[in-house]
């Protein structure tokens, strides 16, 4: 009797329903989810409605969502959210209508891993952490290889403190793909003490993808991705201005930036940012560096348009420095390297100045940028066209009044454009984004060096397509994604008998990702990515020629590489309660077809300056994994406690040797001691912070001039606080790197042969944010 | 609709300059200038005699093919007036590098070392404007018969005021090397 009525009520729904859709079911609703929060717009939010199960939508991108094809009546719609707690609405349905949802977060969630709930939209499953705010702060002034280095699983690979490169599970440079306001960075980047051309003021976030396979970034991504980005003005703020000073003890340096954002009629907003850097000569514990003084002066500016639905944006952004390399590490043959390593200090030993003498390097790079999104019934459009010009300059000790003439002079030019679709979200759940996106680089060398170019002329033009899907539920979200690249490159060389060649190139492949996030509990979850990559070889491993001055040794490219293709499965583990217990273990293992690394040839090549060991570009199989970890632990009230480790091994597997130059094992603590303060001061943190860095066992016997360094240890400690005056901001910290003043070498900077790493390092940072 | 297709419009223009401007230039070869593809080492004896010449020869500069290295026999007992020449051959004409040497007297300084058993001593007879030793002219001196190698290097930026540097001891001369050759050289 029951089973019959039941049946009767849904046919007669099913009817109504019937009757309903001949009616006019035309109406639509559409609104934003918000963040209770920071009223930031939240992605990938469900809108659910109870009576129509197969009318449930997504937010896209923006937060924006839209139901189509409703008839009047009415409805109970549920908004909700990964870590947020559902809100369900009631509405009579009389015509098109307009309704916002504001949803409030867990608050444990918001602490520690803002990325995975507020960020949805750019979370990729394979591995991906951010860098913001306070922790952001604390590292201002720094290089961003050297910011970089805090993230667990990077590392910096270095030549002397002021230029530094991110490494990313055992790769970097041409490995890993950097990615500055959107657009791919051009620079020339296969050189290790080739640091990327970046303002690191001018990001308020900085993100790392470890996982490979991110498919919209292209064929850099082999090894990881970095990722720098502004925000832009939150819609409640007009202005937004922000001053930063720091000093820091070692080098004499001051640095400063600032930034000033406005929104100065309805639809546009203006900025303009500026930094500065100025820095003597370094000293080590027990002697001066002499010539490793910088110099920085960059500035970026922004007109963003905003209209309803439609948003334009031109970006121009300069990096322009001057760095001195160590004058002690610049040698003529393998007789120096061998002296500088049996002596206790470098030979070049002078009083603290700020001047800049050769060796040095003189970079500029300019990033111009159009971009334009618009949202329509179908999805979000995008487009974006960027031109960046990188002007990179060497100079070398020379002879004759030579020393004012670069000994390298290179200009890079390319060109980039982007369009995407971002698709309304499909059956309710998958939401996917499809691009393509071409490239025309071209390379010179101006003349009148005096020196053969260490990398050739060359032109190059790429296309790629590429398309990402990803399903999102409540505790599950499961991502695909594809791209096809083509890459063409023209070489224009010379030979020994200086005739002149045209050699072409064509490389192309697939590159892929599958992974998914599951969340089993409100504390745990479990992110895997498999992802599947190839890299073409780069223009100097390809065709570089001739003597690195500072590493005693001739490097020889190899016309006939293959690409690289590397499969790497990522996994994390997470748990997280609130402030109390949070701990996150990644584990990865990379396999790489065709690795490309520098070989010592047996035969040494005799010269004038003496023999050389000759270095060929070769391939192998490697294959790397490791394990990064984080933790963080309440003691007690106001105590945390961090620790942070990550450890990697990484090996040949034709030759069955570890592979050259990866980071040795390492392990931080951390002790933070904060209050919240009152009304006026705030965020009040003392804190110290020890790490071990292990010693480098890892090493083939032959292929490095000297043994890796010892293990080193290195304490820190810091105290800030910020102090409200009304809306705005004056934060001020202190902080004192290698407290103990220690001498030390790391295995991963390339001057170790020649001297100590910098030595006790007092900063003071002061920054004001103002804001109405 | 107008704003949007105007800005589409502007972008493929954009992409359309940036993939046009392929320019069909040509790379310019440089020359290597601070090269030194030569180095004759005259021997004359002091008291009149056959002049000895010691050769480095590497036309094609680092790389490509290998040097040619001609060592000399040298009489026993006897004193050798010895200039050193250095040249660019890679440049038509060819370049001096011991005027550049000269120029930069002050930033450079020759030194000369013998394997152990040859019988060879030497001193400096130029100096810099400084009154250190430079190295383009020394006179050397041979002992009694005997063979083995005369390691000739060219120190750029030394401490010239290092202990023992002015006599001719490399070991606290620091800078960085431009030459260093080896020369076989019998004493008979």
């Amino acid at each position: 009797m029951f089973k019959l009525l039941k049946v009767v009520v849904v046919l007669l729904v099913s009817f109504m329903s019937l009757q309903a859709q001949t009616e006019e079911c035309v109406w639509q609703i559409s609104g934003i989810v918000l963040d209770e929060h920071d009223g930031e717009p939240l992605p990938f939010a469900t809108i659910a409605i109870k009576e129509y199960a197969n009318k449930g939508t997504t937010t896209d991108e923006e937060g924006n969502f839209l139901i189509t094809q409703l008839c009047k009546g009415k409805y109970t719609l549920v908004a909700s959210h990964i870590g947020c707690e559902p809100i369900e609405q009631i509405i009579e349905l009389k015509g098109n209508t307009t309704l916002n949802f504001r949803l409030e977060h867990h608050t444990e969630l918001l602490e520690m891993v803002n990325v995975r709930s507020k960020r949805l939209r750019s979370k990729s499953t394979a591995a991906e952490s951010t860098l913001e705010g306070i922790e952001l702060d604390r590292l201002r002034g720094k290089t961003l290889g050297e910011s970089l280095a805090s993230f667990s699983g990077v590392n910096s690979i270095s030549t002397g403190a002021n230029i530094s490169k991110p490494v990313i599970h055992g790769l970097h440079s041409s490995r890993v793909q950097v990615m500055n306001q959107g657009v791919q960075q051009e620079g020339q980047e296969w050189g290790i003490e080739h640091a990327p051309e970046i303002d690191p003021f001018a990001a308020t976030e900085i993100r790392v993808i470890k996982g490979v396979g991110a498919v919209e970034y292209g064929t850099g991504a082999l090894g990881g991705v970095v990722l720098l980005e502004s925000k832009p003005l939150e819609k409640e703020v007009n202005n937004l201005g922000e001053l930063n000073i720091i000093g820091m003890s070692n080098g004499r340096q001051l640095i400063g930036s600032a930034k000033f954002a406005s929104r100065f009629t309805r639809f546009f907003t203006a900025s303009l940012q500026t930094s500065f850097k100025k820095s003597g000569d370094l000293n080590a514990p027990d002697y001066q560096l002499t010539n490793t003084a910088a110099e920085e002066f960059n500035f970026s500016t922004s007109l963003l348009y905003q209209k309803d639905d439609y948003l334009s944006e031109i970006y121009w952004s300069r990096f322009d420095t001057e760095i001195g390399i160590l004058r002690s590490a610049h040698i003529g043959n393998l007789t120096d390297l061998e002296i500088a390593l049996n002596s206790d200090e470098p030979f070049f030993v002078e009083d603290f100045s700020y001047d800049i003498l050769n060796p040095k390097q003189a970079v500029t790079h300019n990033l111009w940028k159009f971009r334009n999104e618009w949202k329509t019934d179908m999805g979000t459009w995008k487009t974006l066209y960027s031109f960046q010009l990188n002007e990179r300059k060497e100079f070398d000790i020379r002879r004759g009044d030579r020393d004012d003439r670069p000994a390298v002079d290179l200009n890079l030019q390319a060109h980039r454009g982007q369009v995407s679709w971002n698709h309304q979200p499909l059956w309710g759940q998958w939401v996917g984004k499809i691009g393509i996106d071409t490239y025309f680089k071209r390379n010179r060398n101006i003349p009148g060096t005096g020196t053969s170019p260490l990398i050739p002329w060359y032109n190059s033009v790429g296309a790629s397509i590429f398309l990402i899907e990803r399903w999102l539920m409540s505790d599950f979200q499961f991502e695909v994604g594809g791209r096809y690249d083509f890459q063409y490159m023209q070489v224009k060389t010379f030979d020994s008998q200086s005739n002149l060649e045209v050699l072409d190139y064509n490389f192309n492949g697939i590159t892929a990702a599958i992974g998914g996030v599951y969340r089993p509990s409100e504390h745990w979850s479990v992110t895997s990515n498999l992802g599947y990559a190839f890299r073409p070889p780069n223009i100097s491993e390809l065709f570089s020629e001739g003597l690195h001055h500072s590493a005693g040794a001739i490097e020889e490219g190899n016309r006939n590489l293959n690409p690289e293709k590397g499969i790497k499965w990522i996994t994390a583990f997470t748990y997280e309660q609130e402030q109390f217990f949070n701990i996150e273990l990644d584990a990865y293992v990379h396999y790489i077809q065709d690795y490309i690394y520098l070989r010592p040839q047996a035969e040494p090549r005799l010269t004038i300056r003496g023999a050389f060991p000759v270095f060929s570009y070769t391939q192998t199989d490697a294959r790397l994994y490791g394990f990064d970890f984080t933790g963080n632990v309440q003691l007690v009230e106001h105590l945390n406690l961090k620790l942070k480790s990550s450890i990697i091994r990484a090996r040949d597997l034709t030759e069955e040797q570890p592979l050259f130059l990866m980071p040795a094992d390492r392990f931080q603590v951390d002790a933070f001691y904060s209050l919240s303060g009152n009304r006026r001061l705030k965020d009040i943190r003392f804190g110290i912070g020890y790490q071990y860095v292990a010693r480098q066992t890892r090493v083939q016997e032959g292929i490095d001039y000297a043994p890796p360094p010892d293990a080193y240890g290195l304490f820190r400690s810091e105290v800030s606080a910020n102090l409200l005056i009304g809306n705005n901001t004056l934060g001020v910290s202190l902080s004192v790197n290698n407290l103990l003043n220690q001498s030390y070498r790391d295995y991963l900077n390339r001057l170790r042969y020649f001297a100590d790493d910098v030595g006790r390092n007092i900063e003071l940072r002061i920054k004001y944010q103002f804001i109405n | 609709m107008k704003l949007r297709s105007l800005m589409f419009t502007l972008l493929v223009g954009l992409l359309f300059v940036g993939f046009t401007s392929c320019d069909d230039d040509e790379p310019m070869e440089e020359n290597e200038e601070e090269v030194i593809t030569t180095m004759t080492v005259t021997l004359t004896p002091v008291n009149g005699g056959d002049a000895v010449t010691l050769n480095f020869l590497d036309l094609d500069g680092d790389g490509g093919n290998a040097p040619t290295i001609s060592g000399g026999s040298l009489a026993a007992n006897t004193s050798y007036n010895t200039t050193i020449d250095l040249l660019n051959e890679s440049e038509t004409p060819a370049e001096s590098i011991t005027e550049e040497v000269e120029e930069e007297a002050d930033e450079h300084q020759f030194f000369f070392a013998v394997t152990s058993g040859l019988n060879l001593s030497f001193s400096y007879s130029d100096t810099d404007s400084d009154g250190n030793p430079i190295g383009l002219e020394t006179v050397m001196v041979t002992g009694d018969a005997s063979s083995g190698s005369l390691r000739i290097t060219l120190r750029h930026e030394p401490d010239k005021n290092g202990t023992d540097v002015k006599i001719g001891d490399i070991t606290n001369a620091g800078g960085e090397t431009d030459i260093e050759v080896d020369f076989p050289i019998t004493i008979q």
